[in-house]
C-alpha cells in the first residue's frame, strides 16, 4: 500500500479510479495509433486533468506532484498510454511553474483547460539533441519522440540557443507552418499515446525561461515521483493479473498456485511491488516536506528495475497466455520497460546521477582518524 | 577400442565434465565443415532476405494480425531450407543438425520470429524422426523434397499444447494429472479419428503436415499417448485462429481444430501397438520419444536464443561505436558502456556455448548420432545423394525397418543418455533464452531512446526474446528437467510435488 500525504488530496485519486473502470477497464489490446485514444483524452481533459498541475495564472489549480501521482497510479493500472498523456502535460505545465515565467509573456501561452501540452518523451538532458534556438528566437532542429506530438496544439521543450549558452525552455505552437510532425512513432510500449517526431524549421517559439538546466534540475526529483507512480500503477496491475490467473488456471493435477515454482514467482511480485510503492510513499512524503529529492530519483532508478522484472515475470506467470496481447500481460510489460526510461535511460542516468550525489552532504561521517 | 569409445565408456563419465571434449574426437570432421557452411548459407540468407523483410514485417502484423509471410515459406524453399537438414537417405540435403543449429542461431540474429518459420519446420522433423518410423517419415520427407523441386512448399508442424496444457505436456508424469482436449479413438483398421483443439502452434497455417501428439484416453495419458501425422487439408481437420503475439510476429502462432478427422494406419506415427512389441512399459517408451524431441529442441532454441543475444549485441555495439555525445565525446570511451557491452559479449558466447554442449550430447547419443552413424555417413559420402533415396525408398516402406529402428533405438535407449540429452537441452534452454532476454535489456538501455524506437530494430529483439524463456517448456519447468536429469541423485527425490499435496503424500517415496 502506498502511504499517500495529503489526505484532502483524495478526491483527484478517485475520480482517477472512477473514470479509468468505466473508461479505460475494456480498452486492452495495446494497439499502435489507437483512434479512440482522443475521446478518452477529451474526457481526461473534461474532468480536470490538465489543469492539475498547471500555473493559477493560466487557470491551473497548481495542486502539485502529489496529487498528480494519485491520478497516474489509478490510469496507469488501466490504461499507461492515457496515464503517460497526463504526465506529459503535466510536465510541462510542472516546467512552466518552475520557470517562474514573467507575466508578460503568459498571454502567449495557451489557457490550462484549453488543451494538451506536448512534452519529450525521453528527456534525459545530456543525453539528447536538442532543437536550436536562434537569436530570433526561432526554433530549427528535432526533437524526437514527443508525447502528444501529433495532435497537441502546443509543445514545451528544451532547445540550445545558437552561438552557445545554457538550455532554454521554449513553448511551440506545433501548428506553425514550419512544423512537421511524424508519427505516431511506433516504439515498445505506450501504443496508443500519440507519440511523435517534430521537426521544426525557424518556427517563433516562446522561451519560457533561459536556464533550462536550473529548471530541469528542480524539476528532476518531482518527475521522478510521478514516473514511480506510473509504475506503480502497472506493477499493481501486472501483479494482480498474475496473482489472479494462478489461483483460476489449472495444470498439473490442480491451480497453479499449488506449485512451489509459481509460489516463489508470486512472492517475487510481492516484494517489489510493496517495496515500489514504500519507496514511492517516502518519495511523496519529501515532496510534501520539501525534502531532498535525491532520494526520489535514485527511488525511480530502482523501482523502474522493479517494474521492468516484475512486470517480465507476469508475463512469466501465464505462460503462453501471457504471451498473448489478449491477455495483458505484455502490454504492461512492454509499457513498463518504456516508462522506466521516461526521465532518460537507466544506465545514463545512474551514472549523472552520482555527480548530484557526490556534492550532496555526506549521509555517513566519516571514520575518525586513528591516534 | 578407440579412443573416441574409450572416452565413451570411462567412468565416471568423461562426458560428464564437458560433452563437448568427448565429442571433438567422437563427432565426424564432416560436422564442422557443414557448420561453416552453414554459417555462411545463413549470412547470405540474411542479406538477402530477412534483413530486409524483418522490421517490416513484423510491423505488417502489428497491423494486420492475420498477415502471413507466404512470400518468405516460398522463398526459404526456393533456398533449399526446408530438405538441406533431412537426411540423403530420404533425398534432403544431409547436413548434420549441429550445422542447423549454427543457422538458426545465424539468422535469428536478423529475426528470430524468421528463423523459427524455419526451424519449426525441424521441431516437426525431429517429433517425427523420433517415432522412428521408417515408412511414415519416408513418406512425408519425400514430400517434402518433391515440394522443393516443385515450387510448392511442403513444412512440418509439430501440435503438443492444448487450451488446457502446454509444458506440463512435454513430461509424461505431469500429463497423466492434467485435462487433456484432445483424444483419437482407434477404428477397427488400426487408425484413428481425432477430436481436439491444439493452441499456439507454430506454422500452424502454413504446414502440409502436422505432427499431433495425442492420447487414446484421456483420464489415463501416459499409457495411452501416441503421435499421428496429419496433412492440411483432410476432412475434419480445420485452422482456427491465428493469435496476437507480442512477437516473434513473422512466425503465426495457429489454432487447429480437429473433428472426426480420419487418421488412416499409415499416418500413425507411434502408438500403443508399436509399444507393445517392447520390453517396456508404454509411459516409458514415451517419455523415450518426447526427450529425443526435446533434447534437439531445446538444444534449437537455446540457438534461436544465443542468435538474439548475439544481435543484440552486435546492434548495440554498431550503435555505440558511430555516436558521440552532444559535446562530441565519443560515447564508446565511458566505461559503463564498455562494461555494457563486455557483458553482451559475454552473454552471447556463453550461450552459443550451452547449446553447443547440448548439440554435442545430442550428436553422441542422442536423436542426431542415430541419424549420422558412421555407416550412413559413409554410404551419404559415396553414393550420390537421388540414387541413395531411391536405393533406401523400398526398405524404408517396410514394417521390419521400423520394427528394428524402434527397437535398437527406443527400446534400447539408454537411460543415462537419456538424462544426458535432456537435462543438457533443458539447460541450454533456459540459460540461452535468459541470457538473450538480458542483452536484449542491455542493449535497449545502451541505446537510450533509440532503443524504445521500432525503427532501430532493437525493442523487436526484446519482444522477440520473451518468447524463448515460455515454448518449448516454461523455463521454470526447463529447470525442474535439469535436476530431475543431472542433478538429482536417484528417483527417490521426486519432482513435481506441488506445495498443496497432503503432507502424507510429500512423505511417501514414490
Amino acid at each position: 500500500m502506498i502511504r499517500w500525504p495529503e489526505a484532502a488530496l483524495e478526491e483527484w485519486g478517485t475520480a482517477a479510479e472512477e473514470f479509468a473502470r468505466d473508461r479505460l477497464a475494456a480498452v486492452g489490446g495495446h494497439g499502435h495509433a489507437d483512434p479512440a485514444f482522443r475521446a478518452r483524452l477529451d474526457a481526461m481533459r473534461g474532468l480536470g486533468f490538465t489543469e492539475l498541475c498547471a500555473d493559477t495564472r493560466l487557470d491551473g489549480l497548481e495542486q502539485g506532484v502529489p496529487a498528480l501521482a494519485r491520478v497516474l497510479e489509478r490510469l496507469a493500472a488501466y490504461d499507461p498510454s492515457a496515464a503517460t498523456a497526463v504526465y506529459a502535460n503535466a510536465a510541462a505545465h510542472l516546467a512552466i511553474v518552475a520557470g517562474r515565467v514573467p507575466s508578460d509573456r503568459l498571454p502567449m501561452l495557451p489557457a490550462a483547460g484549453s488543451g494538451w501540452l506536448a512534452w519529450p518523451a525521453f528527456q534525459d538532458l545530456g543525453e539528447v539533441q536538442w532543437p536550436r534556438l536562434g537569436e530570433e528566437g526561432l526554433l530549427s532542429g528535432a526533437c524526437g519522440m514527443l508525447v502528444l506530438g501529433t495532435v497537441a496544439d502546443h509543445a514545451v521543450l528544451p532547445a540550445r540557443p545558437v552561438g552557445g549558452g545554457g538550455l532554454r525552455l521554449v513553448l511551440a505552437d506545433l501548428r506553425e507552418p514550419g512544423v512537421t510532425r511524424t508519427g505516431p512513432v511506433r516504439t515498445i510500449g505506450l501504443s496508443s499515446c500519440d507519440t511523435g517526431d517534430v521537426a521544426f524549421d525557424r518556427v517563433p517559439a516562446v522561451v519560457l525561461t533561459r536556464h533550462g538546466e536550473q529548471v530541469f534540475g528542480e524539476l528532476a526529483g518531482h518527475l521522478a515521483v510521478a514516473s514511480m507512480a506510473l509504475l506503480c500503477g502497472v506493477m499493481r496491475a501486472s501483479q494482480d493479473a498474475g496473482e489472479r490467473y494462478a489461483h483460476e488456471r489449472t495444470q498439473g493435477g490442480g491451480p497453479i498456485i499449488g506449485w512451489g515454482e509459481v509460489r516463489r514467482l508470486l512472492s517475487l511480485q510481492q516484494e517489489r511491488l510493496r517495496v515500489a510503492q514504500g519507496v514511492l510513499g517516502d518519495a511523496l512524503a519529501a515532496v510534501t516536506t520539501g525534502g531532498d529529492l535525491l532520494s526520489a530519483r535514485y527511488g525511480a532508478l530502482h523501482v523502474g528495475s522493479l517494474a521492468t522484472d516484475l512486470t517480465t515475470d507476469g508475463v512469466q506467470l501465464l505462460g503462453g497466455n501471457g504471451y498473448m496481447v489478449d491477455y495483458g500481460q505484455e502490454g504492461r510489460m512492454r509499457d513498463a520497460r518504456q516508462l522506466a526510461c521516461l526521465t532518460g535511460g537507466p544506465a545514463w542516468r545512474r551514472q549523472q546521477l552520482l555527480t548530484v550525489a557526490l556534492e550532496a552532504p555526506r549521509q555517513v561521517p566519516a571514520p575518525a582518524a586513528r591516534p | 577400442m578407440t579412443v573416441a569409445a574409450a572416452l565413451r565408456h570411462a567412468r565416471p563419465p568423461f562426458a560428464d565434465w564437458a560433452t563437448s571434449l568427448s565429442a571433438v574426437s567422437a563427432v565426424p570432421k564432416v560436422f564442422t565443415d557443414d557448420v561453416r557452411q552453414a554459417i555462411a548459407l545463413a549470412r547470405r540468407f540474411n542479406a538477402e532476405v530477412v534483413r530486409p523483410l524483418a522490421l517490416d514485417l513484423d510491423a505488417a502484423v502489428q497491423e494486420d494480425p492475420d498477415v502471413l509471410p507466404y512470400e518468405f515459406v516460398a522463398e526459404a524453399n526456393r533456398w533449399g531450407l526446408y530438405t538441406r537438414w533431412l537426411p540423403k537417405l530420404y533425398g534432403g540435403g544431409g547436413w548434420s543438425f549441429l550445422s542447423l543449429n549454427a543457422f538458426v542461431e545465424e539468422v535469428s540474429s536478423a529475426c528470430v520470429g524468421l528463423a523459427n518459420v524455419v526451424g519449426v519446420h525441424y521441431l516437426g522433423v525431429a517429433a517425427l524422426s523420433s517415432t522412428w518410423n521408417a515408412a511414415l517419415t519416408a513418406r512425408v520427407y519425400g514430400e517434402v523434397v518433391a515440394g522443393e523441386r516443385a515450387d510448392r512448399p511442403c513444412i512440418l508442424a509439430l501440435g503438443i499444447t492444448e487450451p488446457t496444457g502446454g509444458s506440463d505436456a512435454e513430461e509424461i508424469e505431469l500429463a497423466g494429472r492434467g485435462t487433456a482436449v484432445s483424444y483419437a479413438v482407434r477404428r477397427p483398421d488400426g487408425g484413428y479419428v481425432l477430436n481436439g483443439r491444439k493452441i499456439f502452434i507454430s506454422n500452424g497455417h502454413l504446414a502440409r503436415w502436422h505432427v499431433i501428439v495425442t492420447c487414446e484416453d484421456r483420464e489415463h495419458v501416459p499409457d495411452t499417448a501416441m503421435v499421428l501425422a496429419v496433412p492440411a487439408g483432410t476432412p475434419g481437420f480445420r485452422l482456427g485462429t491465428q493469435e496476437k503475439k507480442m512477437g516473434q510476429k513473422a512466425c503465426v502462432a495457429s489454432e487447429l481444430v480437429f473433428e472426426d478427422c480420419p487418421v488412416p494406419r499409415e499416418q500413425v506415427a507411434f502408438d500403443r501397438t508399436m509399444s507393445a512389441r517392447m520390453g517396456r512399459p508404454h509411459r516409458e517408451v514415451m517419455q523415450v520419444l518426447l526427450d529425443y524431441v526435446v533434447a534437439a529442441t531445446r538444444a534449437g532454441v537455446g540457438a534461436f536464443a544465443a542468435g538474439v543475444a548475439a544481435g543484440a549485441y552486435e546492434e548495440a555495439r554498431a550503435w555505440a561505436l558511430a555516436r558521440t555525445l552532444p559535446d562530441g565525446t565519443p560515447f564508446a570511451e565511458q566505461q559503463w558502456v564498455q562494461t555494457a557491452l563486455a557483458d553482451m559479449a559475454r552473454n552471447a558466447l556463453v550461450a552459443r556455448m550451452s547449446y553447443l554442449e547440448s548439440g554435442y550430447a545430442n550428436s553422441l547419443v542422442g536423436l542426431y548420432a542415430a541419424m549420422s552413424s558412421a555407416p550412413l555417413l559413409q554410404m551419404e559420402r559415396w553414393v550420390p545423394g537421388r540414387l541413395l533415396a531411391r536405393l533406401a525408398a523400398k526398405p524404408m516402406r517396410w514394417d521390419v525397418t521400423t520394427r528394428l529402428l524402434q527397437h535398437h533405438l527406443i527400446e534400447r535407449y539408454p537411460r543415462d543418455a537419456q538424462s544426458l540429452t535432456s537435462g543438457l537441452g533443458s539447460l541450454a534452454k533456459f540459460t540461452c533464452s535468459d541470457l538473450a532476454v538480458a542483452n536484449a535489456h542491455l542493449a535497449m538501455d545502451l541505446m537510450g531512446a533509440d532503443g524504445l524506437r521500432h525503427d532501430h530494430g532493437v525493442e523487436k529483439r526484446l519482444r522477440d526474446a520473451k518468447l524463448l524463456q515460455i515454448y518449448e517448456g516454461t523455463n521454470q519447468i526447463n529447470r525442474v528437467n535439469l535436476f530431475k536429469c543431472r542433478i538429482r541423485p536417484d528417483e527417490t527425490t521426486r519432482v513435481f510435488v506441488r506445495d498443496d499435496d497432503p503432507v502424507q503424500v510429500r512423505r511417501d517415496v514414490a
